[in-house]
């Protein structure tokens, strides 16, 4: 048997579909977590493919019966198209409004014309499962204009995913999967026209040419399915592969964004308004002391940051956002996020760097962890690791009052301490 | 229950039946996936911006300049003090005649409240609070303040997170991806 031109056996036709239902099923249960696509085509596939595959026994039954299975077996297809119509209208820009009503109103129209068509054939029912049986002029007019909207959404879905597949989308992978839908859809709406030419044939041809004709018309569905069930998979197991790596960490970077924004905010306009005015004279003990000590920009910046927040996190009248649980709370956010920690990136502030005079935002989390140690140092690990910045920050904490000498150990012998006393000294002899 | 739950089978019919007439009251700009929709409209969607990059590809699209001016604490301290007691970080305003929006920014703020607060202004801009009749949000400007903040606050996060995490990001992910 050639299949380009003839139809597949019966057997082996069941065979396809039952392969393709099962691996999309396997799929769809890889995928539960993540989406619900794939288990929306696979069960309906396999309701499908149930119906199918039970046909021969409903072939010599009552008319009625025959066109109401025939009905039930385009519903999960007519489903699966609103369903994907309406997800797609919630992807379209603003702009394109009139496109997104008309996608929107996809379930209305093709249950609409799925009822009136079942409607309509029930009172004129046909042997409609019997292949070459003939069509009454009546149904065919009927089947052929109720099959309008599933067409027109059809090939509408397939431009979205077509225009998808182009540089608007940003990955490779992405363009790929949406262009192998696109080929499905396309090519399950080609599937769908030959099926509607059926029609025509059944109706206004007689045998043998009616007969000839439905075995071209079945044979093109077949060679139909070996282009449009391959593209779903394809297009199903491009989409969900990658989906476990990407974007995981989103919501994190979510619930951080407004935790770390009072945070800072409220840092800021204590500063500027003058709150901290008490940790100038510190302040420039402290940038001082690390040039002598050779620390590094980004190091004297952490250290000047760390005795600001601790000089608000041990004020009798710190806000409630700047308390320890706050800072502590924001810190667990911070290491939780990971590498996410470091935004916005370097390049966001490269244009005005000259004008920031403040830390890395990279550097928060070391930053807080400091300040937690400074205002309560038993508390804290810090202490075991101590940099240098950590001991200037705590001789200047220790000048501006911040903490008391007695709780943090004996800074005598600390060497940034000394160097902190020097650059006072020298100082106040000016 | 089952007018809820027929709603959810067939979302799409409650607007029909109210005769496709789907007003932009209903959308919700501050919904993620809305806020995606506009960062595709601009070509940002799946793309790492920072603001400045933001507010220039939404200037163009608006047929207006939006210009930063910093504020050196050195120069003008009153200014900010002034901005810090109102509980303010940076604001922005028209100018008619020039067809120019101003963002001002205390030069001082850490990169991660610089970013934010310029995000936040040009959020306002983008949802049309600060140039009457020009918007790029599918809903007219709120008549509330302090809805108009919140609604600045939503956008300016979702800003910072698309911008930030570009082709991480998974509401552009999820404009792209099948459902």
């Amino acid at each position: 048997m050639d299949w380009l031109y003839e139809p597949l056996s019966g057997t082996l036709w069941l065979v396809l579909n039952g392969s393709l239902v099962a691996l999309v099923l396997m799929l769809a249960l890889t995928r539960l977590r993540g989406t619900w696509f794939a288990v929306l085509a696979g069960s309906n596939m396999a309701f499908l493919l149930l119906l199918t595959s039970s046909l021969d026994r409903f072939e010599s039954s009552p008319w009625w019966l025959q066109v109401f299975i025939q009905r039930l077996i385009e519903l999960p297809v007519v489903c699966g198209v609103a369903v994907l119509c309406v997800v797609q209208a919630r992807r379209l820009m603003p702009s394109e409004d009139g496109l997104r009503k008309a996608l929107r109103a996809a379930p209305a129209l093709l249950v609409g014309a799925w009822v009136l068509a079942f409607v309509g054939e029930q009172s004129w029912p046909r042997p409609s499962l019997q292949l070459f049986a003939e069509m009454p002029v009546r149904n065919w007019a009927l089947l052929t204009v109720l099959c309008l909207p599933l067409q027109s959404y059809l090939w509408g879905l397939t431009f979205l995913f077509f225009r998808a597949a182009g540089p608007r989308s940003p990955t490779r992978r992405i363009r790929m999967q949406n262009f192998m839908l696109a080929v499905a859809i396309g090519g399950y709406g080609l599937s769908n026209l030959n099926i509607v030419a059926g029609y025509a044939v059944l109706a206004f041809l007689e045998n043998p040419a009616r007969t000839n004709f439905m075995l071209v018309s079945l044979a093109i569905e077949h060679q139909l399915f070996f282009l449009w069930g391959p593209a779903l998979l394809g297009g199903l197991m491009l989409a969900a592969l990658p989906a476990a790596l990407e974007g995981a960490r989103a919501p994190d970077v979510l619930a951080l964004i407004p935790l770390r924004e009072r945070f800072e905010g409220l840092v800021w306009r204590l500063e500027t308004a003058g709150a901290l005015r008490r940790l100038t004279r510190p302040f420039y003990y402290l940038q001082t002391a690390a040039v002598e000590l050779g620390l590094s920009e980004a190091d004297a910046a952490k250290a000047l940051q760390a005795v600001k927040l601790a000089a608000v996190m041990s004020s009798p009248k710190v806000p409630p956002a700047l308390s320890r649980e706050n800072a502590r709370e924001l810190l667990a956010r911070l290491e939780a996020t990971g590498a996410w920690q470091a935004y916005p990136p370097a390049s966001w502030s490269a244009g005005y760097t000259g004008l920031c005079k403040t830390s890395d935002p990279a550097h928060l989390p070391e930053i807080l962890h400091a300040a937690l140690n400074l205002t309560a140092p038993t508390s804290d690990p810090l202490r075991t690791i101590r940099p240098p910045w950590f001991d200037l920050a705590r001789a200047a904490c220790i000048d501006a009052g911040i903490i008391s000498e007695a709780g943090t150990g004996d800074p005598a012998h600390d060497r940034a301490f000394g160097a902190y006393r020097q650059a006072a000294k020298r100082a106040s002899g000016a | 229950m089952g007018w809820r739950a027929g709603k959810r089978v067939l979302p799409g019919l409650d607007v029909v039946l109210r005769r496709g007439q789907a007003t932009h009251d209903e959308v919700d700009p501050t919904a993620p996936e809305e806020l995606e929709l506009e960062l595709a409209e601009l070509g940002l969607s799946g793309r790492s911006f920072e603001p400045f990059e933001y507010a220039e590809v939404l200037g163009r699209r608006l047929g207006t300049k939006i210009l930063f001016r910093f504020v050196d604490p050195m120069e003008d301290p009153a200014a900010l003090r002034r901005l810090a007691l109102d509980g303010e970080l940076a604001n922005a305003r028209y100018l008619h005649d020039s067809n120019v929006v101003l963002v001002t920014l205390p030069a001082n703020l850490p990169p991660f409240l610089l970013a934010l607060a310029a995000l936040h202004e040009l959020a306002h801009v983008a949802a049309g609070d600060v140039i009457e009749g020009k918007r790029l949000s599918r809903r007219a400007p709120l008549g509330d303040t302090g809805a108009r903040e919140e609604e600045a606050d939503a956008r300016a996060r979702h800003l910072y997170l698309a911008g930030a995490l570009g082709i991480r990001n998974p509401y552009s992910l999820a404009l792209h991806r099948v459902p």
